[in-house]
C-alpha cells in the first residue's frame, strides 16, 4: 500500500518530497552531520555515514538544484545497498531506483538513467505504475541516444498506459519517424489524433502528421490533416510550419491536377504581415508557458524534457520569423500560386486579383513574367478585353524581351475573337506577328488574321494573311485550312472564275480533305454566280446525291438550288427547294433568307393563305426561334390583307400563351405591341357602308384576357401583367393616354417586380418615377438590372437609377448610373435621356465644360427636337450665367429668350427661362427690361402655381419700388 | 540527429491555469467563486465567520479568465443568422466584465463586438450604432476598435451616405490590421461598389475575400453572396450560379446560404 501511494504520486510530487516525509527524524542530526557527509561522500571507506542521513543531504541537495550532488549521493546508496545493506524503512528500493533514473536523465546521463530504469523494469517486485514512470524515462533516454528502434517498442508498451497513452503515442512516433518507420509514427499519431483534446500539443502532433503524409504521399491523408488544423486555428504554436508544410501540400495536389485540394492548401497560408503578427503572439504565448514551467521546478524526466524541447521549438520559430522578416518578397510565391491554381479552376476574377497584387507588390521576383501572362489569361477568360490589353501594354513596358509575350498576344486575340471585338483581335494579331515571326505561336496567328479577316469581310487582307501563311508554312499544321481560305478568299472577292480554278486544285490537293462537301457547294455557287445554272443545277444534284441526308450543309445546298431554278424562271421547283431547306438545318441568316424567298414568292403567286400558313407552321413548329416575332408580323399582315384580322389574332395569341407566363421571355412583349395593333385597328366597314362603333375599353380588356389567358394561368401575375400592358397598348394606339397610365400604374401596384419581365419593369419604374414614388421606381430598377443585365430594356434600369440619384443630390452614383445606361446596357431605348441625364449631373457638379458639350449634342439632334432641346437650350443659358461676365450673361439671355420664344409649349422651361432672363437682365443692370420680363412672364396664366412666377411676381414689386414713375417699364419683356 | 529530435519532439505542456481569477496590484490573485462584485468593490466572504474583505475595483490589474463559452456560441448563432439568440447569449457576458472593460485579460471587448454584430443584423441602428461608439472609446484593443469602426462605416451604408462609408474604410485601413478586419473592410467596400452598381468594381472587392483571406470563415459567405449578386449584376449568370452553388456547399448552414438559395435555383 506504501508503495503504491509512492508511485502513484511520484509524477505529481517530486521525490525529494517522499524522501523528505519518511525521512523526518533524521533531519534533526541534519546539521551536525551535514559537512561530516560530504566529506565522507568522498572518504567513504573511512566513514560509513548511515543512509539515511546520506538520503536527507540528497534530497538537500535538490532541493537546492543541485542536482550533481544529489546524484552521487544517491548512487552511493545505491552501491551499498547493493552491496547488502538495506534501505530505511518506508522507502522503496523500487522508488529509489525511479529517482536516480530520473535524476540521471536530468543531468542528460541518458545512459545510465537507460541502465537504471531497465534495471528497474527487472525487478520482479515493481508495481504498474513506477514500471510505466521507469518504461517512459527508459524510451526516452533510448531516443536521446539515438538508440530509436529500440525505444520504439518501449512507447508501444508505454500505451497500454492510461497515465502515458498519449506521451507515449506521440514519442513512439517521433522515435519511429527517426528510426525510419513512418508508417509505424503515422499509426501512432493517428491513435493520439483520435482521443487527444485539442490543445497546443495536439496541434503539434496533427502537424507532424500531415509532413509524414506528405512524405509518404498520402495527399488525401494530409488534406485531411491540414483541415482538421485549420478548424482548430488556435491551438496551433508553429504558424510558420503550417505555411510551409501546406505550400508544400499545394505543390504536390496541383502536380496531380487535384487544383481544388491545392486551393484549399494554399488558402491555409498565411501571408507575411498576418503571419508575423499571428506568431508573435504565438511565441509570447509559448514564453509564458515555458515562463511557468520553469517556476514550478519538478525533477521528472517529463519536465525537464518538455523544458528544453519547448525552448529549442521557440528558438526555430523564431529563426523562421527572423527569415521570414528579411524576405520582402515572402507573399509572392503564394500568390503566384494562388493566382494559378484559382486559374485552372476557372477562378479567372479570383486570378487576377492575386497577380495585380504580386506585381503591384513584388515586381521584380521571378514569377512576375509568368504573373503577367497569367493576368492577360484572367482578364481574357472573364471578358475584361480593355484589362486585358491594359496588362499586355504593362508586360511590354516591363519585359519587351520576354519570350512569354507572344502567349499573351495570342491569349489575346482569342478572348478578343470570343468577345466578338475584331479590331483588337487583329491588332493584337498583327502585332504579334510583327513582334514575334519566330514564335511557335506565329504560325496559329497567321492563320487567325486570315480567319479573322475573312469573317470581318476583309476579303483581301483575308486573301493576303491566307497567302502568307501558305507560302510561309508549306507544311505547317493548318495548310489545308490556308489553302482553302486562299481559294475561298478569291470566291467572295468575286473572281468566281479564279476560285473555281482554286477549289479544284483544293479538291484535288486534299480528295479526303475536311472541306470536300463545301469546296463542291462552293463551285456550285460560283457557277450559280456566273449565271451557270444549268451547271449549277447539275452541280448541285451530284452533291445531294453524293452526300448523306444528315450532312449539316444540306439546307444551305437546297437553298442555292432554289436560287438556281428562280434563275431558270422555275418557281414552283424553287418554292420546293427552299421548302425542302426550311425542315433542314439552317443558320439565323439562311433560314431569315429563306423564309424571306418563300414569302415573297408565294406572294408573286398571291397565295397568301399557302405563305400564313407557312408562318403559322413556323411559329408553331419552332416557338423558340427568333424569326417567331417576324411570324407575327407577316400573319398579321397576310391574314389582314385576306381581310381575316381575328384569325391573325387568334394566330398571334396562340404563339403568344406559350411563353405568358415567363418573364425571362423579353420578346413577347414586342409580340403583344403587335398583336395590339391590329385590336386597335378600327373595325371594317359594314354591309351597309357604315362603320360599326369602335369596341369600348371594357370589350377590348374582354377581348385580350380571353385571347391571352387561360383558366389555369389567368391569375398568374406575369400573365396579368402582360394583359395589362397589352391593353394599354391598345389604349396608347387609340390615343387614351389617361388609360394607358391608368393601366401601367395597375401593374405597378398590382405585380411584385419579381413577376414583371424586363420590358415592364421598365416601362412601371418609369411611371413611378413619373409620379415621385422613387423607392417604388427604384425596387423595379433594381430588379431589372440585377436580374436582367442583359436584357434589350436594362438601359431603363439604369437610367431610372441615375434619375433617382439626381433627384437626391448624389450626383456621383447619378454619374455612373448614366454611364452604364450607355455603356453597359447601349442605350437602346434611353439614349435621349442617359444623355441629358449626364448633362445636368454634370452641370449640377459644376462641370461646367463637359456639361455644356453634352447640352449641345442633345440640343443639336434633330430626333431629340422636344422638350429635350427646351431643357439643353435653357442649360446652355444657365451654363453662361453660372461663368459670368458681361459677355457670357449677353449669351445666356439669348438662350433664354430662344426658350419662351421657340419652345412655348413646354411651360416648365417657358417658366425657368423668364425667370432667370429677368435675372439676367437685372445682373446686367438693365432693369427696367428685366421688370417688363416679369410683367410679361406674370400676364401668362400659364404660369400660375409655378414657383418661378412667384419668385418674378416678388422681384417685380421690388423693381417697381426701385424704378421712379418718371421711367415706366417697357410693356414688353426684353425679348418681345 | 539528437538535436535534430529534440527539436522535433514537442513537449508534453502544462495547459493554461484556467481559473477565474482577478489579479491585484500587489500580485494577489482572487478566485472569482470566493468573491462577488458589490458597490463597486470585490467582496471576500471570510471563512467561518461573517466578516467581509473588501477591496476596490481599482486594485485589480489583470484578470486571468479562460474565454467563456458563450462567445464562441454567439458567434456561431450569429454566423447562422441567428442575431436575436446571438444577442442574448453574449449580453450577460458583456455585462459581467463591463467593469473591468479595460483591464488586460477581460473579455469585455470580444463580447461588446459580437453583441453591436449582433444588433447590426437586427437593424436595431440605433443601439447598434451605440454599441460600435461604445467599443470605440472604452476598448484598448486596437482590432476591436477596428472592428467597431467597420460596424459604423456599415451604418453609414445603411443610411445611403457610401462617401462617408468610404472614408471610414479609408482611416481603419491605414492601421495595420488583422487580415479578419482587412476581409471586413474589403467585403464591405464591395458592398459599397454593389449598392452604386458598380458591378465590376465590386467583384473586385468581394473576391478578394477567397483570394487573400481563405482563413475567414467569418466573412467568407457574405463575400461570396456579395460576389453571386455581383456576377449576376455584370451579367455573367453561370458565374453567379457558380458562387451561390459554392456558398451553399461550402457554408451550408451559415444565413448567407439561405439566402443564396432563394436567389438561385439551387
Amino acid at each position: 500500500m506504501k508503495t503504491f501511494l509512492f508511485s502513484s504520486y511520484l509524477m505529481r510530487f517530486p521525490l525529494r518530497k517522499l524522501l523528505f516525509l519518511r525521512l523526518a527524524p533524521y533531519l534533526i542530526i541534519r546539521g551536525f552531520c551535514a559537512v561530516l557527509i560530504l566529506e565522507g561522500a568522498l572518504h567513504a571507506a573511512e566513514v560509513r555515514v548511515p543512509l539515511p542521513q546520506i538520503l536527507v543531504e540528497a534530497d538537500t541537495r535538490i532541493k537546492a538544484r543541485q542536482m550533481s550532488a544529489a546524484i552521487d549521493l544517491m548512487e552511493m546508496v545505491l552501491a551499498r545497498v547493493e552491496a547488502g545493506e538495506t534501505l530505511p524503512d518506508g522507502v522503496s528500493l523500487d522508488n529509489f531506483l525511479l529517482q536516480i533514473a530520473n535524476t540521471q536523465f536530468q543531468l542528460k546521463n541518458f545512459a545510465r538513467a537507460e541502465e537504471v530504469s531497465k534495471k528497474l523494469l527487472m525487478r520482479s517486485t515493481v508495481g504498474q505504475q513506477i514500471a510505466n514512470d521507469a518504461r517512459f524515462v527508459q524510451g526516452l533516454a533510448l531516443a536521446l541516444q539515438n538508440k530509436f528502434a529500440e525505444a520504439v517498442p518501449v512507447f508501444a508498451k508505454l500505451e497500454e498506459s492510461t497515465v502515458y497513452r498519449d506521451k507515449a503515442l506521440m514519442y513512439r512516433s517521433m522515435a519511429a519517424q527517426q528510426a525510419g518507420q513512418i508508417p509505424v509514427a503515422i499509426d501512432a499519431l493517428n491513435h493520439l489524433l483520435e482521443n487527444a483534446s485539442h490543445d497546443s500539443e495536439w496541434a503539434d502532433a496533427a502537424l507532424t502528421l500531415v509532413s509524414l503524409q506528405l512524405q509518404e504521399k498520402n495527399l488525401d491523408a494530409a488534406s485531411r490533416g491540414l483541415k482538421m488544423l485549420r478548424e482548430n486555428f488556435a491551438a496551433l504554436d508553429n504558424l510558420a510550419g503550417l505555411n510551409i508544410l501546406s505550400l508544400q501540400l499545394g505543390d504536390a495536389l496541383i502536380a496531380t491536377d487535384n487544383a481544388s485540394g491545392a486551393l484549399a492548401a494554399y488558402r491555409t497560408v498565411l501571408s507575411r504581415h498576418e503571419l508575423l503578427r499571428l506568431q508573435s503572439l504565438r511565441i509570447t504565448r509559448m514564453e509564458n508557458t515555458l515562463g511557468r514551467q520553469k517556476a514550478m521546478f519538478r525533477s521528472s524526466a517529463v519536465d525537464s524534457d518538455f523544458i528544453r524541447r519547448l525552448e529549442d521549438r521557440l528558438k526555430a520559430v523564431k529563426v523562421a520569423v527572423a527569415e521570414i522578416e528579411k524576405n520582402e518578397n515572402y507573399d509572392a510565391t503564394l500568390y503566384y500560386r494562388l493566382g494559378h491554381t484559382f486559374q485552372v479552376r476557372g477562378g479567372v476574377w479570383e486570378a487576377a486579383i492575386l497577380f495585380e497584387r504580386l506585381l503591384k507588390d513584388h515586381p521584380d521576383v521571378a514569377e512576375s513574367e509568368s504573373s503577367y501572362v497569367g493576368l492577360v489569361q484572367a482578364y481574357a477568360e472573364s471578358g475584361r478585353l480593355d484589362k486585358m490589353k491594359g496588362a499586355i501594354d504593362r508586360f511590354i513596358q516591363a519585359m519587351p524581351n520576354s519570350p512569354l509575350l507572344a502567349q499573351a498576344f495570342y491569349a489575346g486575340a482569342q478572348a478578343a475573337i470570343t468577345a466578338g471585338n475584331g479590331s483588337m483581335q487583329i491588332k493584337l494579331l498583327e502585332e504579334g506577328v510583327r513582334r514575334f515571326p519566330q514564335s511557335p505561336l506565329a504560325e496559329f496567328m497567321v492563320l487567325m488574321q486570315a480567319n479573322f479577316y475573312f469573317t470581318a469581310g476583309k476579303f483581301d487582307a483575308a486573301y493576303q494573311s491566307a497567302n502568307t501563311y501558305v507560302t510561309t508554312y508549306p507544311t505547317g499544321k493548318f495548310i489545308e485550312d490556308a489553302t482553302y481560305l486562299k481559294a475561298m478568299a478569291t470566291l467572295v472577292l468575286g473572281r468566281p472564275e479564279e476560285s473555281i480554278k482554286a477549289l479544284d486544285i483544293y479538291l484535288a490537293q486534299y480528295p479526303q480533305g475536311r472541306f470536300g462537301a463545301e469546296a463542291r457547294y462552293r463551285i456550285a455557287a460560283a457557277n450559280y454566280a456566273l449565271e451557270n445554272y444549268a451547271v449549277a443545277d447539275k452541280q448541285l444534284a451530284a452533291w445531294l446525291t453524293d452526300y448523306p441526308p444528315e450532312h449539316p450543309q444540306r439546307g444551305e445546298v437546297f437553298s442555292t438550288q432554289g436560287d438556281v431554278y428562280v434563275g431558270l424562271g422555275r418557281i414552283d421547283d424553287a418554292i420546293a427547294s427552299y421548302r425542302a431547306a426550311l425542315a433542314l438545318s439552317l443558320s439565323d441568316e439562311q433560314l431569315g433568307y429563306v423564309l424571306d424567298e418563300l414569302t415573297k414568292h408565294y406572294q408573286t403567286k398571291r397565295d397568301y393563305n399557302a405563305a400564313a400558313v407557312m408562318w403559322e407552321d413556323f411559329a408553331r413548329e419552332k416557338p423558340d426561334s427568333p424569326f417567331v416575332i417576324n411570324a407575327a408580323y407577316w400573319i398579321g399582315k397576310l391574314r389582314s390583307r385576306e381581310g381575316r384580322i381575328d384569325d391573325a389574332i387568334e394566330q398571334m395569341a396562340i404563339i403568344a400563351r406559350r411563353y405568358i407566363a415567363d418573364p425571362s421571355r423579353e420578346a413577347v412583349e414586342r409580340l403583344l405591341t403587335q398583336m395590339a395593333a391590329l385590336m386597335a385597328r378600327p373595325p371594317k366597314l359594314g354591309p351597309d357602308g357604315k362603320r360599326p362603333p369602335a369596341p369600348t375599353p371594357e370589350q377590348i380588356a374582354q377581348k385580350v384576357e380571353s385571347q391571352l389567358t387561360l383558366p389555369e394561368t389567368r391569375n398568374q401575375p406575369t400573365v396579368k401583367a402582360r394583359v395589362f400592358f397589352t391593353e394599354a397598348e391598345v389604349a396608347s394606339l387609340r390615343r387614351d393616354n389617361a388609360l394607358r397610365n391608368q393601366l401601367l400604374e395597375r401593374i405597378g401596384q398590382e405585380i411584385a417586380p419579381e413577376a414583371l419581365p424586363p420590358g415592364l419593369l421598365g416601362g412601371v419604374g418609369d411611371r413611378f418615377l413619373a409620379k415621385g414614388q422613387l423607392d417604388q421606381a427604384r425596387g423595379c430598377y433594381d430588379y431589372l438590372v440585377l436580374h436582367y443585365p442583359r436584357s434589350f430594356y436594362a438601359d431603363f434600369g439604369y437610367a431610372g437609377l441615375g434619375e433617382i440619384a439626381y433627384r437626391k443630390g448624389d450626383y456621383d452614383t447619378a454619374l455612373v448610373q448614366f454611364g452604364y445606361a450607355i455603356d453597359r446596357a447601349g442605350a437602346r431605348n434611353k439614349l435621349l435621356e442617359a444623355t441629358l441625364g449626364r448633362a445636368k449631373t454634370l452641370l449640377s457638379k459644376g462641370n461646367y465644360d463637359a456639361s455644356k458639350e453634352l447640352f449641345e449634342q442633345v440640343a443639336g439632334t434633330r430626333q431629340w427636337r422636344g422638350e429635350a432641346t427646351a431643357q439643353s437650350v435653357y442649360s446652355l443659358g444657365e451654363i453662361l450665367t453660372k461663368r459670368g461676365g458681361s459677355e457670357n450673361l449677353a449669351q445666356a439671355q439669348a438662350h433664354f429668350q430662344r426658350v419662351f420664344i421657340s419652345y412655348r409649349k413646354f411651360t416648365p422651361w417657358v417658366a425657368k427661362a423668364y425667370l432667370s432672363s429677368g435675372e439676367t437682365f437685372e445682373r446686367l443692370g438693365q432693369l427696367k427690361e428685366a421688370l417688363a420680363t416679369y410683367k410679361e412672364m406674370l400676364r401668362d396664366k400659364r404660369f400660375t402655381g409655378y414657383p418661378e412666377a412667384d419668385k418674378a411676381q416678388s422681384r417685380a414689386s421690388i423693381l417697381e419700388s426701385q424704378l421712379s414713375p418718371s421711367s415706366p417699364a417697357p410693356a414688353t419683356g426684353g425679348a418681345s | 540527429m539528437k538535436k535534430f529530435f529534440l527539436c522535433l519532439l514537442m513537449a508534453v505542456s502544462v495547459g493554461p491555469l484556467c481559473a477565474q481569477r482577478y489579479i491585484l496590484k500587489d500580485g494577489k490573485a482572487l478566485n472569482q467563486t470566493d468573491v462577488e462584485v458589490k458597490d463597486g468593490k470585490l467582496v471576500r466572504v471570510v471563512v467561518g465567520g461573517g466578516a467581509e474583505v473588501s477591496y476596490p475595483l481599482s486594485q485589480v490589474v489583470r484578470l486571468d479568465w479562460p474565454e467563456p463559452a458563450e462567445l464562441a456560441a454567439a458567434a456561431d448563432l450569429l454566423a447562422a443568422g441567428k442575431a436575436s439568440e446571438a444577442e442574448q447569449k453574449v449580453t450577460p457576458v458583456y455585462n459581467q466584465f463591463s467593469l473591468f472593460a479595460k483591464l488586460p485579460g477581460s473579455w469585455w471587448s470580444d463580447a461588446a463586438v459580437i453583441r453591436a454584430r449582433a444588433l447590426f443584423a437586427q437593424k436595431k441602428v440605433g443601439e447598434a450604432e451605440s454599441a460600435a461608439k461604445e467599443i470605440n472609446s472604452t476598448s484598448t484593443d486596437r482590432e476591436d476598435v477596428s472592428a467597431a469602426q467597420l460596424l459604423l462605416a456599415e451604418g453609414q451604408l445603411r443610411l445611403e451616405k457610401p462617401d462617408i462609408a468610404d472614408a471610414m474604410l479609408d482611416e481603419i485601413s491605414r492601421n495595420a490590421v488583422s487580415s479578419e478586419i482587412s476581409a471586413r473592410a474589403v467585403k464591405l467596400r464591395g458592398d459599397i461598389a454593389y449598392q452604386r452598381k458598380e458591378f465590376e468594381k465590386a467583384l473586385g472587392f468581394y473576391l478578394q475575400v477567397p483570394a487573400f483571406y481563405g482563413l475567414c470563415d467569418d466573412v467568407l459567405p457574405s463575400a461570396l453572396l456579395g460576389s453571386a449578386r455581383a456576377y449576376r449584376g455584370y451579367g455573367d449568370t453561370s458565374r453567379s450560379d457558380r458562387a451561390y452553388l459554392d456558398l451553399i456547399v461550402t457554408y451550408p448552414s451559415s444565413s448567407e446560404a439561405a439566402l443564396a438559395k432563394t436567389e438561385s435555383n439551387f
